[in-house]
């Protein structure tokens, strides 16, 4: 009997486990350009249905209540938080932020179209504009070559790629930064590396140009900070450190039972 | 009869335990156990009066608790995310399975899928007032208002917020969701207050659920001390008879 006791507060110490390693993740990654913080959601177990409420009793009237029995919790869904994150000023010209929503598109090796929010670029050793991060360096899509002899770049809201040179002060274009969006960006794939991945859930990325409706517009110069909010996130650590010290007491408390059971016969 | 109200603190137990593993659930509402005393044997069978203060009119301990749901509303939270409803006040939001079965929730944090339609943690379908799922158009704006209507480029589609005639109609079947035993009917347009980018809390309340804890431990104890002291003076007795 009390053995149930011990299993709801193990779902109750496990789910909660879950809910302290994505707050750690989400603290861990509080200055990683273009992060989105996720939140754990949880959800009760089934119920052990002893007596169904509104069944009819043995003086044949209608119970009002029954007897459910719930057995504990789990973790429903980790859901990614598109909200936008803070602009950090960097005066680099190749730091862009997104301002609404939208997603930078690069070229994953394995031939994938993957996306970010990350919007540190730089130019590699043939000239395209590619991915800053540390161990990638997948090319922007589609890819927009910089002329080795441009000495500014200029990016429009629209996305527009110009360059000028110090022969001439006119401004040419090299193409446009296309950004997509998705009907349901919680759906996205977390890939690490500041990258998401299109899922089924997700629905297929529509691209297009930065500022169209419905896309956000591009900020030269400015990234997106992470959006994990520390005091939200405290908040929710202590939340979560009471709740596991609550289900473990409760474990002790079904501990206590079954041992004055096993004492009943001295 | 002290083998019964130990059982009975027992399950209690279980119920507390369920409360403070959902003390993070969105939408939960905590269970309480009610304990209902017995009758004596013969007061039951009809053979004496209840009340008679006779040796008859000794209680037959504890029986059958039921569980009630415990439907007070939950703390708000600010989440900012526009897809999270809380309901202040009265109501359900509507949800529909993939077979059609309609079930009745507190638990307003939705998602899209990925043919646009608003949808739980689960997958499951969000319902309107007109009992549709409710789909929204991808890249466009959108608002929630107070009253539970979602407007979108000029269309408007109000929430689904039902509540069955009787709360005891609702069983708990997990998942955050409540199966509704009859007919449930809309909240009255002037009852309906929504709160996009908040989330009901659960409803447990964890000093309350600890202090429930502690007297359920005690009282299992002090049923066990009565059972042992009942076994102690039938092998007495037994022991007497034996010698005599």
């Amino acid at each position: 009997m009390s053995v149930q006791t011990l299993y709801t507060a193990a779902t109750g110490m496990e789910a909660l486990e879950t809910k302290l390693d994505v707050i750690a993740n989400n603290m861990a990654n509080i200055n990683t350009t273009g992060f989105k913080k996720d939140r754990a959601n949880f959800e009760d177990l089934f119920y052990r249905q002893i007596r169904v409420p509104g069944s009819e009793n043995s003086d044949g009237s209608i119970t009002p209540t029954g007897i459910e029995v719930g057995l504990g919790v789990r973790v429903a869904s980790t859901q990614s938080d598109h909200d936008q994150g803070a602009f950090e000023t960097t005066e680099n010209a190749l730091d862009f932020a997104i301002e609404g929503s939208g997603f930078f598109q690069v070229a994953h090796p394995s031939g994938q179209t993957v996306y970010t929010r990350a919007g540190n670029f730089g130019i590699n050793a043939n000239n395209e504009l590619v991915l800053g991060s540390a161990n990638t360096g997948y090319r922007i899509e589609p890819s927009i070559s910089i002329p080795e002899e441009a000495t500014e770049v200029v990016v429009s809201a629209d996305g527009n790629v110009q360059y000028r040179t110090s022969d001439s002060p006119d401004l040419s274009s090299v193409g446009t930064i296309q950004i997509a969006t998705f009907i349901n960006p919680d759906g996205l794939l977390k890939m690490g590396d500041n990258l998401f991945a299109e899922t089924a859930a997700s629905g297929t990325a529509t691209p297009g140009n930065p500022g169209d409706p419905g896309y956000g517009s591009l900020r030269q110069g400015f990234l997106e900070a992470s959006n994990v909010e520390p005091v939200t996130e405290l908040i929710d650590l202590i939340n979560t450190q009471r709740g596991f010290e609550l289900n473990s007491q409760v474990v002790q408390a079904g501990d206590e039972i079954m041992q004055v059971v096993a004492n009943i016969r001295r | 009869m002290s083998a019964e109200g130990a059982k009975v603190q027992s399950r209690r137990l279980e119920v507390i335990a369920n409360n403070l593993a959902n003390v993070n659930t969105v939408g939960f509402k905590p269970d309480v156990a009610a304990f209902q005393s017995r009758f004596a044997e013969a007061i039951q069978r009809g053979q004496a009066l209840d009340g008679d203060r006779s040796m008859n009119d000794v209680g037959g301990g504890v029986s059958v608790f039921d569980t009630t749901t415990d439907f007070a509303a939950g703390r708000l939270q600010k989440t900012g995310n526009q897809l999270d409803l809380a309901i202040v006040g009265d109501g359900f939001f509507q949800v529909q399975d993939a077979q059609g079965e309609q079930f009745l929730t507190r638990a307003g944090n939705f998602t899209i899928d990925s043919q646009n339609r608003v949808v739980t943690q689960n997958g499951m379908f969000l319902l309107d007032s007109g009992g549709s799922e409710i789909a929204l158009t991808p890249g466009l704006p959108y608002s929630i208002s107070a009253t539970g209507d979602i407007n979108q480029a000029g269309n408007t589609v109000q929430l689904g917020l039902q509540r069955p005639g009787s709360l005891g109609d609702l069983v708990k079947v997990g998942d955050n969701l409540f199966r509704p035993l009859a007919e449930v009917q809309p909240v009255e347009a002037g009852m309906r207050e929504v709160r996009s980018g908040f989330l009901e809390m659960s409803g447990t309340n964890s000093t309350r659920q600890m202090m429930d804890m502690i007297e359920t431990t005690r009282a299992f104890e002090a049923n066990v001390r009565v059972l042992q002291s009942q076994d102690s003076m039938s092998s007495n007795l037994i022991g007497r008879v034996l010698l005599s």
